[in-house]
């Protein structure tokens, strides 16, 4: 029997403890779920949110009996912040987390880098937000459990077995899971399964698979300290600092005074006797006397960290999906971790629920893989590079990085090198999903990248109201997005609108008559942007016409015969 | 023309694999000889003596606390 244990311990949070509660298979009830996730952390419940969104009922099986320990991926990208907007969570997250825009990274005690991300009164979101993971989930767990997402804590997958035609409401493919729970174990069965269990996803050891890819040198100790400090929320970071001599530090505020601080251990260090208490205060004492920090402090929580790029080779096999760390595991460095595994969940979210809705044929779930994959390998190149200056692996890296460092001290340009990278989204340009251009585009989102976000003369901003379903976007006053909704909205669309109220994901068609929102997407009256149910653009038209719609909408849902069963539904 | 980032990231990187290539012993032969021939291609005494200042100038850095950022 599976009975997980909660540590309750924390400075600055009391870790909900939930019950097991009996699900309905262990009296004998046979159900197949639509879609089953295992694992609750940020990922997991993300996805459980995007199906939720779309109408998708899911069951969250999850180990644990609280939220993750610990500061964890305490930093969330502006990218991730809107799918945290589309999702209704980014009011509850915005109360708690500090937003950033600036970075200083020092060489010994010379300013080297200054960090400053992209940001200006057209952005919703700043760039970074920091909230630790543990406030983060919990903000999670509270949302889904308002949607009415079922989790089923204490409740441990250790089995897992595909059926063909198994599935009793359509006699599609279903996947059965065998789960432990403080009452014994019982079959759980779902017509898609989720994978969703973390670094150590135990489906992926059940169903045989391996990451691959490389690890790197380097081991990093991660603290969370408790400390009253007027310091502003941005990222800082030390190379060869007097205090950790030849490593790197790394400090970061996070909410409710708590800091994170990284600190790099040395390779002759050993690590159990690094992650002694006095150990640990010694050396963060060390830290914050050698920049002049004078607040008390106290220490909260320590974990060992190892840089690794490993994946598997394929998101999707039969009827399971692999989303963040359970898919990938991403080196800490530029906030890549949790901010992918968001934005994989939310490009399968829609997906499985445009498949389930009977929007689109289940061959359009082959697309996760590949655009969330090609993601990945993005990630990592990237990531790499970080790591590679944060821990060079070799001589020849240990000589750039240390050349670079010295020379940045005074030479403008070596300071490039410094740059730590932040996580940026990835644009699914080579996706079989998306329709390139045909014409000539100056500004705005390519197709694949995330929608152009832009302020607009009414307040609000120009991507605030583009993940409900598919949105197409027309530019110009009110007539050039009418001749849309008489051509697009058909007598028969409309009739199947009424009936199948609900069905998920559906096509809006919105007006923007904005002169900002025209110019930062290059647009003229009649210009339009089809958008995605995750907020990317899938094609976009200087001079949009009904049958390129239709077409990059058939694309886009893969329906070779027609989109008449995506409901099409005139917006407010 | 001043290197765009991408192409000093690739440098970066190739220099590195270069200087782990051919190995401690013989490194610093290697980067001398690299120096040279760049020397060669800037066909300006002045600017290489320029150069090989800043560069003893920043040996130092590794000693001497307190160099003033130029700009």
């Amino acid at each position: 029997m599976h009975n997980p244990h909660t540590r309750t311990d924390s400075l600055y949070f009391d870790y909900p403890v939930f019950a097991f509660v009996r699900p309905p298979e262990m009296d004998g009830r046979a159900i197949t779920h639509p879609v089953a996730i295992a694992g609750g952390g940020p990922s997991g419940l993300i996805a459980a949110l995007e199906l939720a969104r779309f109408g998708v009922k899911c069951v969250v099986i999850e180990a644990d009996e609280t939220v993750s320990e610990g500061s964890r991926a305490a930093c969330v990208s502006r990218r991730s912040m809107e799918i945290l907007q589309a999702n209704g969570v980014d009011q509850a997250f915005l109360a708690e987390a500090l937003p950033w825009t600036h970075g200083t990274s020092y060489y010994r005690e010379h300013e080297v880098f200054r960090l400053a991300m992209p940001h200006s009164d057209d952005e919703r979101f700043y760039p970074m937000a920091n909230l630790q993971q543990n406030l983060f989930e919990a903000l999670l767990v509270e949302r889904a459990q308002a949607l009415g997402v079922e989790i089923r804590w204490r409740s441990r997958v250790t089995g897992v077995r595909q059926v063909p035609g198994a599935s009793a409401n359509t006699g599609a493919a279903a996947v059965e899971l065998e789960v432990d729970t403080p009452a014994g174990s019982y079959t759980l069965r779902a017509q898609y399964v989720v994978a969703a269990d973390g670094a150590r996803s135990e489906l992926r050891r059940l169903m045989g698979l391996k990451l691959n890819g490389e690890s790197h040198e380097g081991r990093y100790l991660i603290a969370d300290i408790q400390m009253t400090s007027t310091y502003p929320t941005e990222r800082r970071a030390w190379f060869d600092p007097a205090s950790n001599p030849g490593k790197t530090v790394l400090l970061h505020k996070m909410a409710r005074d708590m800091w994170r601080i990284d600190y790099a251990l040395d390779d002759d260090e050993d690590e159990e006797a690094e992650m002694q208490e006095a150990r640990v205060k010694q050396r963060i004492k060390r830290h914050l006397d050698w920049i002049g920090e004078t607040a008390p402090w106290t220490l909260d929580w320590v974990r060992l960290y190892k840089a690794h790029c490993l994946c598997l080779d394929d998101y999707r096999h039969g009827n399971v999906f692999f989303i963040g760390d359970a898919a990938h595991l991403v080196p800490i460095f530029g906030v890549r971790g949790m901010n992918s595994s968001m934005a994989d969940a939310n490009n399968l979210g829609w997906k499985l629920a445009a498949v389930l809705r009977g929007a689109a044929p289940d061959a359009l779930l082959d697309s996760y893989s590949p655009e969330r994959r090609a993601a990945t390998v993005d990630v990592f190149a990237n990531a790499a590079k970080s790591t590679r200056f944060m821990s060079p692996p070799t001589r020849g890296f240990a000589l750039l990085r240390d050349a670079a460092l010295q020379l940045a001290v005074t030479e403008t340009f070596a300071r490039q090198w410094i740059n730590p990278r932040q996580s940026a989204p990835y644009d699914y340009i080579d996706s079989s999903l998306t329709t390139p251009d045909e014409d000539a585009f100056a500004r705005g989102a390519r197709p694949g990248a995330p929608m152009t976000c832009v302020k607009l003369a009414n307040g609000r901003y120009l991507n605030d109201d583009v993940r409900d379903g598919f949105v197409l976007l027309v530019f110009g006053d009110g007539d050039a997005a009418k001749e849309f909704f008489e051509t697009l909205v058909r007598e028969d669309d409309a009739t199947r609108m009424a009936s199948t109220q609900g069905l998920q994901p559906a096509l809006h068609i919105r007006s923007i008559f904005d002169e900002a929102a025209m110019h930062a997407c290059d647009a003229v009256s009649g210009s339009a942007y089809l958008v995605r149910p995750d907020g990317h653009v899938c094609a976009r038209w200087r001079q949009a016409a009904e049958d390129k719609v239709r077409t990059a909408l058939e694309r886009v849902l893969m329906k070779n015969g027609g989109i008449d069963h995506a409901a099409i539904c005139r917006s407010k | 023309m001043p290197l765009s980032v991408e192409a000093n990231e690739r440098l970066y990187d190739a220099l590195a694999e270069a200087i782990d290539a051919i190995g401690p012993e013989k490194d610093a032969l290697f980067l001398t000889k690299l120096a040279l021939l760049l020397a060669n291609q800037i066909g300006e005494e002045a600017a290489v003596n320029q150069a090989i200042q800043k560069a003893r100038d920043h040996i130092a850095l590794e000693r001497v606390k307190g160099i003033e950022p130029s700009s």
